[in-house]
C-alpha cells in the first residue's frame, strides 16, 4: 500500500498519470485494478447471456461511464490519502466540468476495453435491422467492378482515380474490381482494429484525409473536396470497406467519444459516415448492376 | 476541438453549429470557402477542409466558435439532411438568384427544418450571385417577403465579388448569440428542466491544458 500511494502522488501530470493508470487497472493486486476486475465482472452478469436485451443498451452505456466516473473518484480518493499522509491537502473541490474531461478524455479508454464484448453486442442488437439492410446494400455493390461502381454512385468523372486500374492483358478497364480509393478503403477498415473511439475517429479522418490525397492526386493539385463531391466518394469507400455492423459501430462511436468533439471535425466526418450507412441501405443501393458490357472477370 | 480550441483568454465561448444547403451550383461552398479564406482573416484559418469550416470570431467581447458544415446538394441524397442538420443552430440556405428551381429547393428545406427543428433555429436565405444581376429569375420583392414570411433573414450575396458575405456571417452569429441567451436565461429561472437544453448550444471553458494541441482545432493530436 505504500508502495501504491507513494506511486500515485509521484505521477500526476498528465502523461504520467496516465501511464500510471493504465498499469493500476491492468494490475489484479492494485485496488483500483480490483476494481475494475469487480465492476468487470458484475458487467458481465448483467448484460451477457439472458442480459443480452437490445433495451439495456441505453442501461449499459451508461453504466459503462459510470463505472469511468467511480474509478476517477476512487483515484482522486488515492491521492487525497496519500496527500494525507504527507501533511498536505488536496488543493480544492474538482470542478466536475474538469473532471468530466478527465474521465472521458483519461479514464474512459483505458476501461472500455475490459466491457466491450457486451457493450457491441447490445449495439449489434440494438441496430440489427438496419445492419442488415446494409448488408444486402454492401453485398450488392461489391459485384460491381470499380468504373460501374463509381458510375453508379455518380462521382463526377473527372475525379475518378482511372490511372490505379491496372489492366492485365485480358481484363478490361469497366471490370476491375477493389482498385480504386485502395488506401482510404484500408484506412477505413483498420477503425474495427481498436476500441477505443478516439482512435476510430482518427481512421475516419485519415480515410477523409486519404480520399483527398487520391483526389489531389488524380487532378494534380491540391484539391479540397466540396460536400457533393465527398459524399459519393464517401459512400464508395464505406461500401468497399465492406465494415459489418457499422451502424453498430457508429453509435457505439457516437455515445462513448469524448463530448468535446460534439460540433468538430470528428462529429462531421462520423456524421458522414453516418450518412454513408443510411444511403447504402436505400433500396435503389441493391440495385444488380446492369449486365451490359459486364461480365465477370 | 473547435470548441477547445481557444486561445489563452480565460472564459466562456459559444459553439455554433451551422448547416450549409442549396441545391448543387448555386456556390454554397464557394461562399462559405470566400468567408473562411477572406483576406483580412488570412492568419485565422483553422481547417483546410471544404466540407467542414470552421472559424472563431469575436462579437462585443462574446467569442464564439463557428463550425460550418457544408451538406450534398443532389437530390438524390435529400434523405440524409436530418442527419446533417440535427443540433444545428442554425441554418444558411443558399439559392441561385438566376434560377428559380434553386428557390423553391430553399422553400422545401425551410419547410422541412421547421419541422424538425422548430423555431430555435435560425434561418438565413441567401440569394447568390448577384454579380449576375441582369439574369436574375428570382423577384427581390418575393424573396424578401418569403423570408419574412417564415421568420428568416433574407441577404443578398456575391461569392465571386465578395459581397455580403461577411455581413451575412456577423448578423447569423449575433442572432444565435440572442438565442443562446434566451436560452440560458430560461435555463437560469430554473422554468425548464435542465435536460432540456439544447445539445448544440455548448457553453465551454477554455481548458488551460488543452493549448498544447498546437492551437489547431482539428484533432490530429
Amino acid at each position: 500500500m505504500e508502495n501504491i500511494l507513494e506511486e500515485v502522488l509521484q505521477n500526476r501530470e498528465p502523461e504520467a498519470l496516465q501511464q500510471c493508470l493504465r498499469k493500476a487497472l491492468s494490475s489484479s493486486l492494485h485496488p483500483l485494478g480490483k476494481l475494475l476486475r469487480t465492476m468487470m465482472l458484475t458487467f458481465q452478469a448483467t448484460y451477457a447471456g439472458i442480459g443480452a436485451n437490445k433495451h439495456l443498451q441505453g442501461l449499459a452505456q451508461e453504466e459503462v461511464k459510470q463505472h469511468a466516473q467511480e474509478l476517477w473518484a476512487a483515484y482522486r480518493g488515492l491521492l487525497q490519502v496519500a496527500l494525507q499522509r504527507k501533511g498536505q491537502a488536496l488543493e480544492e473541490e474538482e470542478d466536475t466540468e474538469i473532471r468530466d474531461l478527465q474521465v472521458h478524455r483519461l479514464v474512459l479508454p483505458l476501461i472500455l476495453p475490459s466491457f466491450y464484448s457486451e457493450l457491441f453486442t447490445l449495439y449489434l442488437l440494438l441496430h440489427e435491422k438496419e445492419d442488415s439492410l446494409y448488408s444486402q446494400g454492401i453485398a450488392n455493390l461489391s459485384l460491381f467492378p470499380d468504373t460501374k461502381l463509381l458510375e453508379f454512385l455518380d462521382v463526377q468523372k473527372h475525379l475518378w482515380p482511372c490511372k490505379d486500374l491496372t489492366l492485365t492483358s485480358d481484363q478490361r478497364h469497366s471490370l476491375v474490381r477493389g482498385k480504386c480509393f485502395l488506401s482510404a478503403t484500408e484506412c477505413l477498415q483498420k477503425m474495427i482494429t481498436t476500441v477505443d473511439p478516439r482512435e476510430k475517429l482518427e481512421e475516419l479522418e485519415r480515410t477523409y484525409r486519404e480520399i483527398e490525397a487520391t483526389v489531389s492526386r488524380v487532378l494534380g493539385q491540391e484539391h479540397k473536396l466540396p460536400m457533393d463531391d465527398l459524399l459519393p466518394l464517401l459512400i464508395y469507400v464505406a461500401s468497399r470497406a465492406r465494415i459489418q455492423h457499422l451502424g453498430a459501430e457508429i453509435h457505439l462511436i457516437r455515445d462513448m467519444m469524448d463530448p468535446i468533439y460534439m460540433g468538430g471535425l470528428y462529429d462531421f466526418l462520423l456524421t458522414a459516415l453516418e450518412s454513408c450507412y443510411k444511403h447504402i441501405q436505400r433500396g435503389d443501393m441493391h440495385q444488380l448492376p446492369s449486365s451490359r458490357d459486364f461480365r465477370e472477370p | 476541438m473547435a470548441a477547445a480550441g481557444g486561445g489563452a483568454a480565460a472564459g466562456r465561448a459559444y459553439s455554433f453549429k451551422v448547416v450549409l444547403l442549396g441545391e448543387g451550383c448555386v456556390g454554397k461552398t464557394s461562399l462559405v470557402l470566400r468567408y473562411c479564406e477572406n483576406k483580412f482573416n488570412d492568419k485565422h484559418i483553422t481547417t483546410l477542409q471544404a466540407s467542414f469550416l470552421t472559424k472563431k470570431l469575436n462579437i462585443g467581447g462574446k467569442r464564439v466558435n463557428l463550425a460550418i458544415w457544408d451538406t450534398a446538394g443532389q437530390e438524390r441524397f435529400h434523405a440524409l439532411g436530418p442527419i446533417y442538420y440535427r443540433d444545428s443552430n442554425g441554418a444558411i440556405l443558399v439559392y441561385d438568384i438566376t434560377d428559380e428551381d434553386s428557390f423553391q429547393k430553399v422553400k422545401n428545406w425551410v419547410k422541412e427544418l421547421r419541422k424538425m427543428l422548430g423555431n430555435e433555429i435560425c434561418l438565413c436565405i441567401v440569394g447568390n450571385k448577384i454579380d449576375l444581376e441582369k439574369e436574375r429569375h428570382v423577384s427581390i420583392q418575393e424573396a424578401e417577403s418569403y423570408a419574412e414570411s417564415v421568420g428568416a433573414k433574407h441577404y443578398h450575396t456575391s461569392a465571386k465579388q465578395n459581397k455580403g458575405i461577411e455581413e451575412l456571417f456577423l448578423d447569423l452569429c449575433k442572432r444565435m448569440i440572442e438565442t443562446a441567451q434566451v436560452d440560458e436565461r430560461a435555463k437560469g429561472n430554473g422554468s425548464s428542466q435542465p435536460g432540456a437544453a439544447r445539445r448544440g448550444v455548448q457553453i465551454i471553458d477554455d481548458e488551460p491544458q488543452v493549448q498544447s494541441g498546437g492551437g489547431g482545432c482539428c484533432s490530429s493530436g
